[in-house]
């Protein structure tokens, strides 16, 4: 088959799933019912071969096989991993939840590294912002962007202090002020998930905009201009 | 090959040795493995780090040939490598008496003049398990894939049911079936024989029909995102309003038509009024007025996230899955 050719059954194929899957906007069919199960088994396949490919190839079986004295170990790995498969087994099915245990522990163990790597930074980024003017920061010719970026902070510190009351629950918030500054935290909230929401729908346009996009330039693209 | 099957062979004896394990031992065991797997991460979170030569053994054994250093900060004449700027700014940087350990390291008949990642290197923050981490990172990353079979397999023998039974849609479930090993094939056979059969196989698979499917059912979600929209916008309360006002000068700030509405607003950096351009308040909201709470948002995930961890590496958890008769 020649390359040309290819390309031009690639790009048939990818006009066929896009119509076969907007079908559904219909109605419910036949045609997405197949397409849908011909996707699920196609991510499936995939997943099986990039566990092969990225996982299992490079960091399993090459280091296995081609230091086999140093990485004897790893063979030990293969009856690991088959504790999963025992909670098939009504005998011997505990001994699956060792794999899981041993997976819980992993997780619950990097919680402590990903809250000091991940979540602390990034509460002490905002927490630590400059909330004074910096005299070698006002430029003479836009005084005003200094100013506006220590209020901006200040903003941001009363935000991030606000919403954090809100999520306080360990007693009742009886205090009238306690109050206020967790309802402020809530409308602080919902500018955020506003935004959020806001953002998220124009991603998902421009997926359908590039679709659109595919369907109409797809004879160009058979034709191969 | 031997060692090879040595370790298949102690594997497959540890599992054997498990089968014979009493009722009473295996709710501790479990326990046990959960404990001590989480104890390595938060040992080595925990353990104390330096600023070590290479690792902390090799700095004991300088600090034993050489002394301590006086805390003296290093100066360009004590340092006879080649070094480019950056190192040397990396160099001044650490403590006096690390700076010297590593100056020691270097070596001074090195072809090119070194970097700082030759310094960062040698200076990496560590303790003892830290350079196991990425060991563990492996191993449990091969234990996961391991796991893949668990998903495929309960699909697929709910879809070997349906075919079996010749029940409603089973061309479907045999398209299903056939596409797992279709692909699988493809891009496994691709990996090792790069031109041939298996590339124009994984081609139309994965080009032609993955690729596509993928960015269709995605892109899919725009429309029912707009009538989840409409119910989130209805006005009922003044939550929902600061939430539709936001959403909305967001979209607007990111469309052409939107930037049309304040495009008479002189676009000047130097000039106030630039910020009240629908693009610039979008960009402000997004940035300045919910990333705080967002970030407060994360914060009190990861507390809670670290509490259920907690309980959970200490097998404190209750439910039917932990209190299950074994």
């Amino acid at each position: 088959m020649s390359d040309g050719m290819l390309k031009s059954i690639v790009v048939l194929l990818g006009v066929l799933t896009t119509l076969g899957i907007y079908s559904i906007l219909y109605k419910e069919n036949k045609v997405f019912r197949f397409f849908e199960h011909l996707y699920l088994g196609l991510a499936g396949g995939y997943a099986i071969a990039a566990n092969w490919n990225d996982v299992l190839k490079p960091t399993w079986w090459e280091p296995m096989t081609t230091d086999p004295g140093k990485n004897w170990w790893m063979a030990a790995l293969l009856p690991a991993g088959a504790l999963f498969y025992f909670i098939y087994s009504k005998k011997n099915g505990w001994m699956a939840r060792l794999i899981f245990g041993l997976f819980i522990g992993f997780a619950a163990g990097q919680s402590f590294q990903s809250f000091a790597g991940d979540y602390f930074p990034q509460f002490k980024n905002v927490a630590t912002k400059p909330l004074w003017v910096e005299a070698d920061k006002i430029k003479p010719d836009y005084p005003v962007g200094a100013y506006a970026t220590v209020l901006n902070n200040w903003l941001a510190l009363a935000i991030l202090g606000a919403v954090m009351v809100y999520f306080f629950f360990s007693f009742e918030q009886k205090n009238k002020t306690v109050n206020k500054v967790s309802k402020f935290g809530r409308y602080a909230m919902m500018v955020a998930f506003g935004a959020m929401f806001g953002n998220t729908i124009m991603a998902r346009m421009a997926l359908l905009i590039g679709r659109i996009y595919f369907l109409i330039h797809a004879p160009e693209s058979m034709s191969g201009h | 090959m031997g060692m090879l099957f040595l370790g298949l062979l102690l594997g497959l004896v540890a599992l054997f040795i498990l089968t014979l394990v009493p009722n009473r031992l295996r709710k501790p065991l479990i326990a046990a493995v959960t404990l001590l797997s989480g104890c390595f991460y938060a040992v080595e979170f925990f353990l104390p780090t330096g600023a070590v030569v290479a690792n902390n053994k090799q700095k004991a054994e300088l600090i034993k040939k050489f002394g301590e250093q006086p805390s003296t900060p290093v100066a360009e004449s004590e340092i006879t490598v080649k070094l480019e700027p950056d190192a040397l700014k990396k160099l001044q940087e650490l403590p006096p008496s690390d700076a010297r350990l590593v100056l020691k390291q270097l070596p001074t008949d090195a072809p090119k003049p070194l970097t700082a990642d030759d310094v960062e290197k040698l200076t990496a923050q560590e303790n003892f398990l830290t350079p196991r981490l990425q060991t563990a990172s492996d191993v449990s990353n091969v234990l996961q894939a391991f796991a893949i079979g668990l998903g495929i397999w309960s699909l697929v023998s709910v879809h070997l049911r349906n075919i079996a039974m010749k029940r409603s849609g089973w061309g479907n479930s045999a398209t299903l079936i056939a596409a797992i090993v279709l692909m699988a094939l493809a891009h496994i056979g691709k990996e090792y024989v790069k031109e041939g059969p298996f590339k124009t196989l994984d081609d139309l698979l994965y080009n032609g029909l993955m690729k596509n499917l993928d960015a269709t059912m995605f892109s899919i979600i725009a429309f029912y995102i707009v009538s989840a929209a409409y119910r989130a916008f209805r006005i009922r309360s003044l939550e929902a309003t600061i939430l539709l006002v936001a959403a909305a000068l967001v979209m607007l700030g990111n469309v052409p038509i939107g930037q049309a509405l304040t495009n008479w607003i002189p676009n000047d950096k130097l000039s106030v009024l630039t910020n009240l351009r629908l693009e610039n308040i979008g960009q402000w909201i997004l940035k300045k007025a919910s990333s705080p709470a967002t970030q407060a948002i994360d914060f009190g995930l990861g507390v809670g996230a670290l509490a259920t961890s907690l309980r959970l590496w200490l097998s404190l958890e209750r439910g039917s899955y932990f209190e299950e008769e074994l």
